[in-house]
């Protein structure tokens, strides 16, 4: 079912982000294995690392995968910052909020996470980051395909809104995506982005396929966006990833009360979980969600585990 | 009516080096002016639009004297002036906004400087260098006759 969208094209995006000697390793890395990449793993001191087929290999120089670390290419504190500052475009100032935030969207909608040693000020509020020690650029993937059962599920009698929930790396932001896209062949979408995931946002283009419909508000503050959107881009449709914070609640109330139909996903593995979170447990209880939808990971990732109507399950795999 | 002409032609030739050098001083202040604004928009783009540094240049790139200015290939600014752009270049986009704005003013002062100064001499020997350089043909030319 899932046909997975030009992976390669992505890989070629990030390669910049790699000196000579990485970037020689992983183009070495035979293409039937370059296309299940799924990660790539610098660490300084370390060896050169991926993520593919569920694990972590090491890569030699002549781009084979190993389960051991010996004979992979080592990793200098020189190429951790080359990879660093490509990420951040030379412009350290441009990035302030990403750099706390601990990554970087780049060309191609790859995501470059680092961590390394945190520079704070004396009430602990994080300032910057210094001292990068591991660099892991994830490889985005566009799963064309990923969100038919959920699209036929619930959208084939017309638009509702649905909150998409489920464990860490259960492809809510890959099923978002693909609704989006989706959606917006017959309706106005306005993508609230706000870390910039779905869209991936490069110099103002979109570097996944989101549709010819939507409008992106990439990097806004949640809260602010919606209001944004609802006041400026009349939308038909409101996309949004990780919700549940306290303050997002006026919003939501807001854009439902204009009229708008709201798809939004969140971390939790079951109902209970959702319930126990303030925001959610209001939007729950107001019924701003028609649907609840649950997804699975692991061998279930993108896939339909439970769906409740308005807190009734109407079908339950799990 | 040759030793006329030559004794002519040493004259314009002498004037011309005179605002030659008149010309280099005034270009020299006119570079520096357009450093201060290049430095100037510098700091608005980075606070305001928190621009990365390749937007910077490619702006500055468009115009052919502030491309000349970046890339060190303008002769009419003195060794000074060209150190600013150096250190200029160096440090952009190395630190937070904060930091970078701190920076360019300090590149800023530097440059608002030179071009005082730049000013001062171009009012002080613009006309000097004109006139000695007409002076000196005549000079030659009486010689010569």
């Amino acid at each position: 079912m899932v046909a997975i969208n030009s992976i390669k094209s992505k890989l070629t995006a990030a390669l910049p982000l790699l000196d000579c000697k990485l970037r020689s390793a992983i183009d070495n890395i035979p293409d039937h294995e370059l296309s299940k990449l799924h990660e790539i793993r610098l660490r300084r001191g370390g060896k050169l690392s991926v993520s593919a087929y569920g694990s972590e290999y090491f890569v030699t120089p002549a781009g084979q995968l190993r389960s051991s670390p010996e004979k992979a290419v080592d990793v200098t504190p020189e190429e951790i910052e080359h990879t660093y500052r490509e990420a951040l475009q030379n412009s350290v100032y441009s990035f302030e909020k990403e750099i706390c935030r601990g990554y970087v969207t780049y060309e191609g909608g790859c995501r470059v996470g680092f961590c390394g040693k945190a520079v704070c000020t004396a009430d602990e509020h994080l300032t910057s980051v210094k001292e990068i020690s591991s660099v892991n650029i994830r490889i985005a993937k566009e799963v064309i395909g990923c969100a038919d059962e959920l699209y036929n599920k619930l959208f084939s009698q017309g638009l509702t809104s649905v909150l998409i929930a489920g464990p860490p790396a259960s492809g809510k932001t890959t099923v978002l995506r693909e609704l989006c896209r989706k959606l917006s062949e017959n309706y106005r979408i306005s993508l609230i982005d706000e870390r910039n995931e779905i869209a991936a946002m490069y110099n103002g283009v979109p570097q996944n396929d989101i549709g010819y419909k939507t409008d992106v508000f990439s990097s806004y503050p949640k809260a602010e966006a919606m209001m944004t959107a609802v006041r400026v881009m009349s939308p038909q449709i409101m996309i949004c990833d990780e919700i549940g914070s306290d303050d997002e609640l006026h919003s939501f109330e807001y854009a439902l009360n204009s009229g708008i139909f709201l798809i939004a996903a969140c971390h939790a593995g079951g109902m209970d979980e959702l319930t126990r979170r303030k925001t959610l447990a209001a939007l729950i209880e107001q019924k701003a969600f028609k649907k609840v939808v649950f997804l699975g990971n692991g061998a279930l990732i993108s896939k339909i585990t439970a769906c409740y109507d308005m807190g009734e399950s109407i079908d339950d795999k799990a | 009516m040759i030793k006329l002409s030559g004794c002519l032609l040493i004259i314009i030739l002498c004037t011309m080096i005179g605002v030659s050098r008149s010309n280099a001083l005034k270009e020299r202040t006119r570079s520096l002016r357009i450093l201060t604004k290049m430095l100037e928009d510098t700091i608005q783009m980075i606070r305001y639009r928190k621009s990365t540094v390749s937007e910077i240049t490619d702006k500055f790139n468009k115009d052919e004297v502030s491309r000349k200015i970046l890339r060190g290939e303008n002769n009419s600014l003195s060794e000074e002036g060209k150190s600013i752009v150096k250190n200029f270049l160096s440090e952009l986009g190395t630190s937070d906004t904060e930091g970078q704005i701190s920076m360019i003013t300090a590149c800023l002062t530097s440059c608002n400087r030179l071009t005082v100064s730049s000013e001062q001499e171009e009012t002080a020997k613009c006309r000097l260098y004109e006139q000695l350089g007409f002076m000196l043909g005549s000079f030659i030319a009486v010689l010569l006759i």
